[in-house]
């Protein structure tokens, strides 16, 4: 469903922000893109959604692919319901000048019945709580009809129930037969995909989570890596520029 | 009760202003309101300072005012093209340096003798000495930002609110925000003649910023934008009338007082207080 071969770019000529991607992804494979911060994972996705400058090597998807961005970074004072968000992954079923089909906002309707928020349509999406947030983003995506997801950390500032409730929405879109590669900082998520891909500015490791060996953890990191005293789980120390 | 209503407007002078005072509170609200989500109040104000020195080269000329800020706009636009190519100086610092260098030789040609004493005007506006052809044309612009405000409303919605994802939804942000500046730079134009250089920004800005205060959807937001830049526009002519204040300015600030009131209702949702 999705296959790169040797595929490179970033968003300057010459100055390559990622490298030497070679990854195969087949429907129902849940993938952990694990990296540090400014490692590649965002221009990763990028790349596979056709956004990014420049870029070579070869990227080839069978089907749809959508990007559901942070939550924490979306718009809370933006007038507009969960129903309408949803609706966003529809606005392509129309040019701009024409109405959308009572289809699409029916489509929307029931990609939110997936995420388990029907109930909260109506809703302001600034409203909602950060993990209703993150579900009604997934929900645009599906109403978009599409069968690659790319999450961009969507358990970040999640409190556990609501991360907890995510992640059991992105378990039962792998079951039923979605793509979906989700760029974390935790390793302990990293361990229960069914792949995990190990980014920094170029592809250190791609496989079954076994691939996260302590010298594949600390490639990838480097100095942000710590060991905890018991030696059986690493945690990364973010450092954020922003 | 009733004749106090319509005094101001029975005139052949007080019926043109109203006309043209309602034309452009249609336009001014709901643009004004996508302009305070796209979080451009700054281009609002910096694009109606920048046609200043158009402005009193036309006053000069003789020539219409709508064709000297056209002039002073464009002007605008190259500079800020050309200054924002240099390396080290962002998008943010272009505008400033060039509208400050507008601004500033706006008001330098504005005091030479020889510019006729049309300053006040230029820079406060005047509703009530619009022509019936300066109505026609704000009649046409209200028609053409209110086609595109109603075709383009998904793509501004989605833009606005997601510019990341927009992109993979079909929308392309940068170029609906353009979108957005085109039809900011077309209202400024036709709205100076009767709000000034200074002033216009007021109708565009407060109504839109206090309707998103009051209101929880986008749509209906829009209308009660439209309602209150109307309302402020009528008020302010009501008080030009019978307390003899200049028209322009009291326009300006009863939609300022629009806003004002707003903040005083309890705001609807979470984020509106940051608007």
């Amino acid at each position: 469903m999705v296959r790169t071969t040797d595929l490179r770019g970033g968003y300057a000529p010459g100055t390559d922000a990622i490298a030497e991607i070679d990854i195969e992804v087949h429907p129902r494979q849940l993938v952990a893109v694990l990296g540090p911060n400014g490692g590649g994972k965002t221009t990763l996705f990028r790349a596979l959604l056709g956004e990014l400058p420049h870029r070579a090597g070869a990227v080839e998807i069978i089907g749809r692919v959508a990007y559901v961005p942070q939550t924490e970074r979306a718009r809370l004072d933006f007038p507009v319901t969960a129903l309408d968000v949803a609706a966003m992954g529809t606005y392509a079923d129309a040019p701009w000048y024409r109405r959308l089909p009572a289809e699409s906002r029916a489509r929307a309707v029931e990609a939110l019945g997936t995420v388990g928020l029907e109930a909260k349509a109506r809703t302001l999406f600034g409203e909602l709580s950060g993990g209703q947030r993150q579900r009604v983003l997934i929900a645009r995506a599906l109403a978009r009809d599409a069968n690659v997801l790319l999450l961009d950390e969507p358990l970040s500032g999640l409190d556990r129930a609501s991360a907890a409730r995510v992640g059991t929405v992105i378990d039962e879109l792998c079951a039923s037969g979605r793509a979906i590669l989700v760029a974390t900082h935790d390793i302990n998520d990293a361990r229960v995909a069914d792949r995990v891909l190990c980014l920094n500015r170029k592809q250190i490791a791609y496989g079954p989570p076994e691939v996260l060996s302590a010298e594949t953890l600390e490639r990838t990191y480097g100095g942000e890596l710590i060991t905890l005293p018991s030696g059986d789980r690493a945690v990364v120390v973010q450092h954020h520029t922003h | 009760m009733f004749d106090g209503l319509t005094d101001p407007f029975s005139g052949e002078i007080g019926g043109r202003a109203l006309a043209e005072v309602i034309l452009l509170g249609l336009v001014c609200g709901p643009l004004g309101a996508w302009v305070v989500l796209f979080r451009q109040s700054y281009a609002a104000e910096s694009i109606a300072h920048a046609a200043l020195p158009g402005l009193v080269l036309a006053a000069v000329a003789g020539l219409p005012l709508l064709l000297g800020a056209a002039g002073g706009l464009l002007t605008a636009a190259i500079a800020i093209g050309l200054a924002g190519r240099e390396r080290n100086v962002g998008p943010d610092t272009a505008v400033a340096v060039v509208v400050t260098t507008l601004f500033g030789a706006g008001v330098l040609l504005a005091l030479q003798p020889e510019v006729p004493a049309r300053l006040g005007e230029i820079l406060f506006g005047d509703p009530l000495s619009v022509s019936t052809g300066e109505i026609a044309a704000t009649a046409g612009l209200a028609a053409v930002v209110l086609t595109f405000l109603a075709g383009f409303h998904r793509s501004l919605a989605l833009a606005g609110f997601d510019p990341q994802a927009a992109r993979s939804l079909g929308v392309r942000p940068r170029s609906i925000e353009l979108v957005l500046l085109v039809l900011l730079a077309g209202a400024t134009l036709v709205a100076v003649q009767a709000l000034g250089n200074l002033l216009v920004v007021a109708l565009l800005l407060a109504p839109g910023a206090a309707a998103l205060r009051l209101n929880r959807a986008l749509a209906p937001t829009l209308a009660l934008a439209a309602i209150l830049a109307v309302l402020a526009g009528m008020a302010g002519l009501y008080a030009s009338y019978y307390l003899e204040l200049a028209a322009g300015a009291s326009i300006a600030l009863a939609a300022v007082v629009t806003f004002a009131l707003a903040t005083l209702w309890p705001p609807l949702r979470g984020g509106a207080a940051r608007i």
